[in-house]
Order: C-alpha cells, then structure tokens, then sequence
C-alpha cells in the first residue's frame, strides 16, 4: 500500500493520498509554521510516486476540505494540484471542494483556483 | 456626550513574538469573535487578515535584538461592526520600501483590478524567497474596506519599524 497519511493539527490539515486507489484527500487548516516543511515532501513523494498515478486507469480523486489556508498554503496547494494535473492530465482528475454552510471565502478560493488551473471542479456545501 | 466604543480584543507588545505566541493571539481573537455571536464568514475575514500581518511579523521578529517593545500587535472593537488590526514589527530598510509600494500598489486598485493583480499572483510560480510574498498582502487589500495605512519610522541604517493598520467593516 503506497499512501501518504498525516494526522492533522490546529494548523495543519489532514492529509491522506492513497496512489494506488487514486484518493487524495486534504481536509482542515492549514497556516504551518514552515509551509515548505510541510508541504515540499508530500510534493516530493507524489512526484516519486507518479509512475503508479499514471499508470492507474481510474481518474484521480481529490477531496479538498478547507477550512482555513494562508496565503503560503495556498502557493502549494496550487503546486500540488498543478503536479497532479500534469500527471494524470486535465480529463482524468475529478476535484470536489468541499466548504461548510455559509462558508463563503473557502468557496471563492475554490472559484479562483479552478480558474487559475482552467479546470473544473464539484463544489460541495457541508 | 461622547461615549468612546473601541474595546481591545487583543493586544501584544514584546521585543519579538514565538510562533505558539501568534497561535495563542490568533486562537484568543477566535474565540472572542465567536462570543460576540459573529458568524463564520465575519469571523474568518478578520482571522485571514490578522493571520498574514502576524505571520509577516513573526519572520522578522528576529532582526532586531537591542530594541525593546519593537513588535506590536492590537485587535480592536470599534463598535458598529467595524474592527481595526495594527501590527507594527522591524523589518529591513529596503524591505519596507518595498513594502509600502506594494501596498500603495493594493490601494490604488478597484476591486477588479485586484482581483485580477489576485488571479495573476496565484498562478504565478512560487518563488525561493518565499512562497506567499505579495499574495498575503492582496488577500488582506481584498478584505479591507479602507485603504490600508502604512507607517514606516526608521530605527537605524539597516532597519525600520514598519507599522500597517486594516480597518474592516463587516
């Protein structure tokens, strides 16, 4: 089993990426004290891991439930997504932003981001 | 008669600030936000912005080491649904050049314009100096419904104390 699992904290999210079953799922807040500590090797290991994204026929699905992110988050957050894009191509990601009820700052972040990778995603009220 | 409505949220003042520091200031306005019956969306509007002025001046608080009380940082309640964040923190003389022209730059923006300048950081590539340089600073523009205030006193040849205020009405 080929997965990343991280617990999350009061500044981190919880991530949990499953190569093998194509899940991704980031979910909570995230203002890490060191972004590029935090995120640089999830970045990494997905791109050690590509060959299994790739070679896997079921779309890519990621989950993203934000709650909060900073501005450094987002940067990666906007890497990580953009790697997996090139990975497994625009067709074959399908990306459900999640937000709760009356959230509506997560949800815009949700709009920009999927202008800003030209890419549609399923926008989910909690 | 007059009577005077600001009430503190929060306030700081030290030499420099701990990351579990900015934790504890976050988390405290968090709390009192959400006793004062806000409602999410308000609430993370004034987190988001406090959030990035504080982060900013802890990557600094470092720089200064003979300077007492250099790093402040003030929540307050101005009645009327409208809040006030001031952080003032020492940063380097050209750093904070350059950082009362960006935000002069954010300020001189209508809502679309930065909404645009917003759209084309985010698909910038993040940069090796640091990864939210210049975004944070847009994020907040676009949550202030006043221009931002900057003040910058210059404390010796190599560093100033730059002080930013954000006035929000929610």
């Amino acid at each position: 089993m080929i997965k990343i699992q991280i617990k999350p904290t009061k500044q981190t999210p919880e991530i949990s990426f499953d190569f093998e079953k194509a899940e991704f799922v980031i979910k909570g807040c995230s203002r890490p004290e060191d972004v590029e500590l935090f995120y640089g090797p999830i970045i990494k290991k997905i791109d050690e891991y590509k060959k299994i994204l790739k070679s896997n026929p079921t779309h890519l699905k990621i989950d993203i439930h934000i709650v909060y992110f900073n501005s450094s988050s987002l940067k990666f957050l906007l890497e990580l997504l953009r790697l997996c894009v090139f990975i497994k191509g625009p067709d074959s990601i399908d990306i459900n932003w999640k937000y709760d009820k009356d959230d509506e700052d997560v949800m815009e972040v949700g709009h920009e981001l999927s202008e800003a990778l030209n890419l549609s995603f399923v926008f989910v009220e909690n | 008669m007059f009577r005077n409505r600001t009430k503190t949220i929060v306030s700081y003042v030290g030499d420099s600030i701990e990351y579990n520091q900015v934790n504890e200031i976050l988390t405290s306005v968090w709390n009192t936000l959400e006793e004062k019956g806000l409602g999410i969306s308000d609430i993370k509007i004034i987190y988001s912005i406090l959030t990035e002025m504080l982060e900013n001046a802890y990557r600094y608080s470092s720089l200064v080491e003979d300077s007492k009380d250099s790093l402040q940082c003030m929540v307050s309640d101005l009645g009327k649904n409208r809040f006030q964040i001031i952080v003032k923190n020492p940063i380097t003389v050209s750093k904070a050049e350059k950082l009362k022209g960006k935000i002069d730059f954010v300020n001189s923006l209508s809502p679309i314009g930065l909404k645009k300048f917003y759209q084309h950081e985010i698909i910038k590539r993040k940069d090796d100096d640091h990864p939210g340089a210049g975004l944070g600073l847009i994020i907040i523009a676009r949550k202030v419904n006043e221009p931002l205030m900057i003040e910058v006193q210059s404390l010796n040849n190599n560093i100033s104390i730059v002080t930013i205020k954000a006035l929000i009405k929610i």
